[in-house]
């Protein structure tokens, strides 16, 4: 980690954060919207977090480091879309 | 005491490859990550199921979220600083900084307690609702990960403190380091689906 990078990260988070907390409290925007302002910069943030905080690249004993997030996100994302998928489609018979 | 004495040079030459044990403890971060992405998973599929109990717009207090994301993050950077200062084996500046990310992590369980004992003086226990369950579950499961990184910081800085910058202990630091910032990373998750996201009307 660098100095530079830690600035930035630090930066970007604070950014990050500022907006949908804002958006949210202010109350100006859609529901649809705030969903997708709120989703974005915390997926955005993330990745800064990952990136420059955890020093997450390839290249060297990095690229294993890597590989070993992409296969775990893929795993979150199975397991995440799967179960509100089936709960909702179970919501749904439900009310029938 | 002797074969104290005896050992601890010893296990100081044979301290393991640090990039190959950060690999391994990243890959348990990941899977620990894999925790907390379920139990965010069953809030989010509980969040309408209230029940008789009150529901989130009701409970939560985005001010004082904000707040604690302020905490946490600072902390993030406080931990970051500590990592350079230990690049530069700058001893006392890294003992600083490992006691101000203390100071902040300290804050941020402070501002959570207060929380929690506000839900319940409201009536707002786990037991009240599955939204409840999932909420208490999850937050809380947060916050005993930060509080085992407090003792972490307390026993991390008695040793830089007692043994200086051995390579064992910088390799325990790169760890904690790891970890710490995990925890701020599942914060953002936290704080964007369970606080922003249950706000929303």
């Amino acid at each position: 980690m660098t100095r530079t990078q830690l600035a930035a990260g630090f930066a970007l988070a604070v950014g990050l954060t500022v907006l949908p907390f804002a958006a949210v409290m202010g109350g100006a925007l859609s529901r649809e919207s705030l969903l997708a302002l709120i989703a974005g910069s915390g997926l955005f943030q993330v990745v800064v977090h990952l990136r420059l905080f955890l020093d997450l690249r390839s290249g060297g004993r990095g690229t294993a480091r890597v590989l070993a997030t992409v296969f775990g996100v893929l795993l979150m994302a199975i397991m995440l879309v799967g179960t509100l998928w089936v709960m909702r489609d179970l919501h749904l018979r439900m009310m029938l | 005491m002797n074969t104290l004495a005896t050992h601890a040079p010893h296990d100081e030459a044979n301290a393991p490859d640090n990039s190959v044990v950060a690999l391994g403890f990243w890959i348990f971060l990941l899977s620990d990550l894999v925790l907390f992405l379920l139990l965010l998973t069953s809030y989010l599929a509980l969040l309408p199921n209230t029940g008789s109990g009150p529901g989130p717009t009701a409970l939560f207090d985005l001010s004082r979220t904000a707040l604690q994301t302020g905490a946490l993050l600072l902390s993030s950077l406080t931990c970051g600083l500590a990592t350079l200062a230990l690049g530069e084996a700058r001893r006392r500046a890294l003992l600083g900084w490992l006691i101000a990310t203390a100071l902040f992590g300290v804050a941020f369980i402070g501002l959570e307690l207060a929380e929690f004992s506000g839900l319940l003086a409201r009536g707002a226990a786990p037991q009240a609702s599955g939204f409840l369950s999932a909420y208490w579950l999850l937050v809380s499961t947060h916050g005993v990960h930060v509080s085992a990184g407090l003792v972490w910081i307390v026993v991390l800085a008695a040793q830089i403190g007692l043994r200086g910058l051995t390579p064992r202990i910088v390799s325990r630091f790169t760890r904690f380091a790891l970890f710490w910032h995990m925890l701020d990373v599942v914060w953002i998750g936290i704080y964007s689906f369970v606080y922003l996201y249950g706000s929303l009307p």
